[in-house]
C-alpha cells in the first residue's frame, strides 16, 4: 500500500522539487542544473517503478491525499491523487522519456547560456504531465494541464532571439487554449452535474448511468475540445508542427511524453464517460480519422525532418484516440494506451536520433541531412529502429500497437453495434495511413540514411572499413563515427540505446500484466496492414530510384498544397485571425479615441487654462493685488446680493 | 448707538488701504495699506459687536484673531522687504519682477496625447 500511495506522490513531487530548487540554484551553475534535472526525473522513474510493481500485483488506490480539500462552496472538490495501472504505466513511460530528455540535453544543449531555464522548466513541464497521469481529481488535472501548456509555451520559444521561436511560442499556446476553454467547460459541466470534480467519484458506473445521455454528451465533446487541442487533432493541429522552433529533445519531450500524451491519457482514463455518449465517439472518431491520413499525407510532402516527425506525431497521436472513440467496451482503454506507449518510445527515439544527426551538420532540413546516416552509423540505426517502428514493421513495436488499434476498429466495425460506421470509418483511415506512413518513413530513411549506411551488418563493416584512421571497435555504449568526424558523447549515445529497447521490444508489453484491459489482435488486418506497408515502401523506394525524391513525382501545386499542410494556416488565418485582429482593432480604437478621449480632454483643458494664465504673469506684486481686490468686491457683491 | 461714524470711518479706512495696495510702489507703504484694511475691517467687527451686545463677543474674539495674524503677517512681509531690499537696494514693486513669467521662452515639447 505504501508503495503505491508513496510512488505516486513522490512521482509528481520529485520533478516539482527539482524544478523549483533548479530555478534557484546560481546561473552558470551548469552542473547543479544538469544534475538536479537528471535527479527530478530519475526520482520520478524510481517511484513510477515503484507504483507499478505494486499495481502489476493487482493492487490500485483512489483518493491518496496530497493537495486536501478545497472549500468552493459549490460541489466537493479533493484535491487527491490515485494509483492503478492505467496511471503507473503511462507515468513510467513519462518519467523514462523525460530522463532521457534531460540526459540527452546535458551535452546538446551544452552551449546554451539559458540552460538553467531549459533544464528546470523541463523537469516543471515532468512533474505537470505526472500530475495529470496521476490525479484522481478533474481541477488538479487541469492545474497540470494549464501548467503544461505554460511549459510548452516557454520551451518552444526558449531561443527567443529568434522572431519565429516567439512566434511558435504564441502561436502554440493560444491555439491550445481554444481548445482548454472547452476543457474547463468540460469539468464545470461535470461538476454541476455530479456535485463534485472526483474523478473515481464520476466514473462510478452508479454516477455515470444517472448522468444521462445529454449531460454525458456535452462534457464529453467539451473534453474532447480540449483534447483536440493538447493532442494537436484537425482542426487544433496547426501548433505542433510550428513547434519544431523549439529545441530538439523539447520535441521529444512534447511528441513523445507529455502535450501531446495528454489529450491522449485524459480520455482514456476518462472512457467510462465517453462510452455513456456514443455521439460524441463518433465525432472523435471521425475527426481522428481525418486526421491521421491527412497529417500523413501532410507528412509525405515535408522537406524539413523535424517537420516530418511532427505531422507523424498528428497521426500517430490520432490512431490513440481513434482507438478510444471505437474501442469494443471489453477491451477499454488497452489499444489505445498500447498505441500511445509504443508511440512514446519509438518516437523519443526518432527525435533524439534525429537531434544526434542535426548536431553535427547544424541543420534539420532533409536536404542537409542528406548522407548524415552515412557519417554516424550508430544514430542512423536508432534512426532506421525508429522509422521502421513508425511504418509498422513487424517485430517492432510499432506494429504491435498499430495492429491492436486496428484490430480493435475492426471488432467494433463487424459487430454492428451503433458505432459500427465509425469502427469501419477508422479502420479503413488506419488502413490507408498505414500505406501513406511507410511511403514517407521510406522517404525519410531514403533521404537521411544513403543505401550504404549501416543497416545491415555487412554494410555497416564496410563503411567503417572504408574509413582509413578508424579507431578501435565501435562498443554499443560508446558509438565509434567514422573516421574524423563527430563522436556522439555518451549522454547522447545512452538515451538513444535506451529507448531503443521499449521501440524494438514494445510488442511484449502486449503480452505482459502491464497494460490495463486487453488487446485483440486480428490475422486479417494484421495480414493487410503489412501488406500495405511493404506496398508503401516498395513504391517510394521504386519512385526515389526513378525520381529521386519521391513525392517529386506529384504535381508542383499538389506538393505546394502538402507541404504547407493543406493550407490550412491559411485558413485558419482569414477565418479566425483576422477576424480576431480587426475586433481586437475596433476595441483598441474605441479605448483610445473614446474612452481615452475624455481622459485626455482633462489634460487639453488644464493646458489651455495653463496658457491664457500666464499672460496674467507679470511679475509686478500691484497687479496681483488688483485681482486680490476686484475678487473681493465680487465676492462682497455676491454675498451681498444673494443675501 | 449710532452705527453711521463707525461704518464711515471704516469705509475711509478701506478706500485708503485699497488706494495704498494699489497705487503705491513702495513696498512698506503697501504694508501699512494692507494694515489699513484689516483695521478697517476690526473697527466693523467691534462696531456691530457693541451694536448686536453679543453675548458671547464673538466680533471682538474675531478681532484678536484678526489683530495676531496680522502681526505674524507684517512680520513675513517686512522680512521679504527687508530681502528685497539687501538684493536691490531698494524696495519699488515696479522693479522686483523675477517672478514675472518669460516672455521670450517657448514650451520645448508638447506633451503626448
Amino acid at each position: 500500500m505504501s508503495a503505491l500511495v508513496w510512488g505516486a506522490r513522490l512521482a509528481v513531487v520529485l520533478p516539482a522539487l527539482a524544478a523549483l530548487v533548479g530555478g534557484q540554484v546560481p546561473r552558470n551553475a551548469r552542473g547543479v542544473s544538469a544534475g538536479l534535472g537528471v535527479a527530478g526525473a530519475a526520482g520520478a522513474l524510481l517511484a513510477a517503478v515503484a507504483e507499478l510493481a505494486a499495481t502489476s500485483a493487482g493492487r490500485s488506490a483512489t483518493g491518496i491525499a496530497f493537495l486536501g480539500p478545497v472549500p468552493t462552496g459549490a460541489g466537493r472538490v479533493v484535491l487527491d491523487l490515485r494509483a492503478d495501472q492505467l496511471s503507473a504505466v503511462v507515468a513510467v513511460m513519462v518519467a523514462v522519456v523525460a530522463l532521457c530528455v534531460q540526459v540527452y540535453s546535458v551535452s546538446y544543449q551544452g552551449d546554451d547560456p539559458r540552460y538553467r531555464a531549459y533544464a528546470w522548466t523541463v523537469s516543471l513541464f515532468t512533474a505537470a504531465m505526472l500530475l495529470v497521469v496521476q490525479s484522481d481529481d478533474l481541477l488538479l488535472l487541469l492545474i497540470g494541464w494549464e501548467v503544461m501548456g505554460l511549459c510548452s509555451y516557454l520551451l518552444v520559444g526558449h531561443d527567443s532571439q529568434r522572431e519565429a521561436a516567439r512566434r511558435a511560442a504564441v502561436k502554440a499556446f493560444l491555439v491550445t487554449r481554444v481548445g482548454d476553454i472547452g476543457f474547463v467547460l468540460g469539468v464545470v459541466v461535470l461538476l454541476a452535474a455530479v456535485g463534485t470534480t472526483s474523478i473515481s467519484t464520476l466514473l462510478d458506473p452508479q454516477t455515470l448511468r444517472g448522468l444521462g445521455t445529454g449531460t454525458a454528451t456535452a462534457a464529453s465533446l467539451l473534453l474532447i475540445a480540449g483534447v483536440v487541442g493538447k493532442s494537436a487533432q484537425f482542426p487544433l493541429h496547426t501548433w505542433l508542427p510550428d513547434a519544431m522552433e523549439g529545441p530538439t529533445p523539447i520535441s521529444a519531450l512534447i511528441h513523445a511524453a507529455t502535450m501531446v500524451a495528454a489529450g491522449g491519457f485524459v480520455l482514456a482514463r476518462l472512457l467510462p464517460l465517453l462510452v455513456e455518449a456514443p455521439a460524441a465517439r463518433a465525432t472523435l472518431a471521425a475527426l481522428t480519422a481525418l486526421t491521421m491520413l491527412g497529417s500523413a499525407l501532410v507528412a509525405c510532402a515535408q522537406s524539413d525532418l523535424k517537420r516530418v516527425l511532427a505531422w507523424s506525431t498528428i497521426s500517430q497521436v490520432a490512431y490513440v484516440l481513434a482507438a478510444l472513440a471505437i474501442a469494443p467496451e471489453d477491451l477499454g482503454a488497452a489499444p489505445s494506451v498500447v498505441q500511445l506507449l509504443s508511440h512514446a518510445g519509438f518516437k523519443a527515439l526518432l527525435f533524439l536520433s534525429a537531434g544526434a544527426l542535426a548536431h553535427q551538420v547544424h541543420t534539420t532540413a532533409l536536404e542537409g541531412l542528406s548522407g548524415a546516416g552515412r557519417r554516424s552509423p550508430w544514430v542512423a540505426v536508432a534512426l532506421t529502429l525508429g522509422l521502421a517502428s513508425l511504418a509498422g514493421v513487424p517485430p517492432l513495436s510499432g506494429f504491435w500497437s498499430k495492429e491492436a488499434v486496428l484490430g480493435a476498429a475492426e471488432e467494433t466495425a463487424l459487430s454492428g453495434g451503433p458505432l459500427a460506421v465509425a469502427g469501419w470509418v477508422v479502420l479503413v483511415a488506419g488502413l490507408l495511413t498505414v500505406l501513406v506512413t511507410a511511403v514517407y518513413a521510406t522517404r525519410t530513411w531514403l533521404l537521411v540514411v544513403p543505401a550504404a549506411a549501416a543497416t545491415d551488418d555487412a554494410e555497416a563493416e564496410l563503411v567503417a572499413d572504408d574509413s582509413p584512421t578508424r579507431g578501435d571497435a565501435p562498443s554499443p555504449h560508446e558509438p565509434v563515427t567514422p573516421a574524423d568526424r563527430h563522436r556522439l558523447p555518451a549522454t547522447m549515445a545512452v538515451p538513444l540505446l535506451l529507448l531503443v529497447v521499449p521501440t524494438v521490444f514494445g510488442g511484449l508489453l502486449l503480452l505482459g500484466p502491464v497494460v490495463p484491459g486487453q488487446v485483440h489482435l486480428s490475422p486479417v488486418t494484421a495480414v493487410l496492414a503489412v501488406l500495405l506497408a511493404l506496398a508503401g515502401a516498395t513504391g517510394a523506394t521504386l519512385l526515389a530510384q526513378r525520381h529521386g525524391d519521391p513525392v517529386a513525382v506529384l504535381p508542383h501545386r499538389a506538393r505546394a498544397a502538402l507541404a504547407d499542410g493543406f493550407r490550412l494556416d491559411v485558413v485558419q488565418d482569414r477565418l479566425v485571425v483576422r477576424p480576431v485582429q480587426a475586433v481586437a482593432r475596433v476595441v483598441t480604437g474605441a479605448d483610445r479615441d473614446v474612452v481615452d478621449a475624455y481622459v485626455r480632454a482633462g489634460a487639453v483643458a488644464a493646458r489651455g487654462a495653463g496658457r491664457g494664465l500666464r499672460r496674467v504673469s507679470t511679475g509686478v506684486a500691484t497687479g496681483y493685488l488688483t485681482w486680490v481686490v476686484v475678487g473681493a468686491v465680487a465676492a462682497a457683491v455676491a454675498g451681498v446680493s444673494l443675501r | 448707538m449710532h452705527l453711521t461714524g463707525p461704518l464711515l470711518l471704516s469705509a475711509v479706512l478701506a478706500g485708503a488701504g485699497v488706494y495704498g495696495v494699489l497705487a503705491r510702489r513702495n513696498a512698506v507703504l503697501v504694508l501699512i495699506g494692507v494694515e489699513l484694511i484689516l483695521n478697517a475691517a476690526n473697527l466693523l467687527l467691534v462696531a456691530f459687536d457693541a451694536a448686536y451686545r453679543d453675548a458671547l463677543h464673538s466680533g471682538q474674539v474675531l478681532t484678536l484673531f484678526v489683530v495676531t495674524v496680522a502681526a505674524a503677517e507684517v512680520g513675513v512681509a517686512l522680512a521679504v522687504v527687508l530681502l528685497l531690499f539687501r538684493r536691490r537696494g531698494d524696495v519699488d514693486l515696479r522693479g522686483a519682477r523675477d517672478l514675472a513669467e518669460a516672455r521670450d521662452v517657448v514650451p520645448t515639447s508638447e506633451p503626448v496625447p
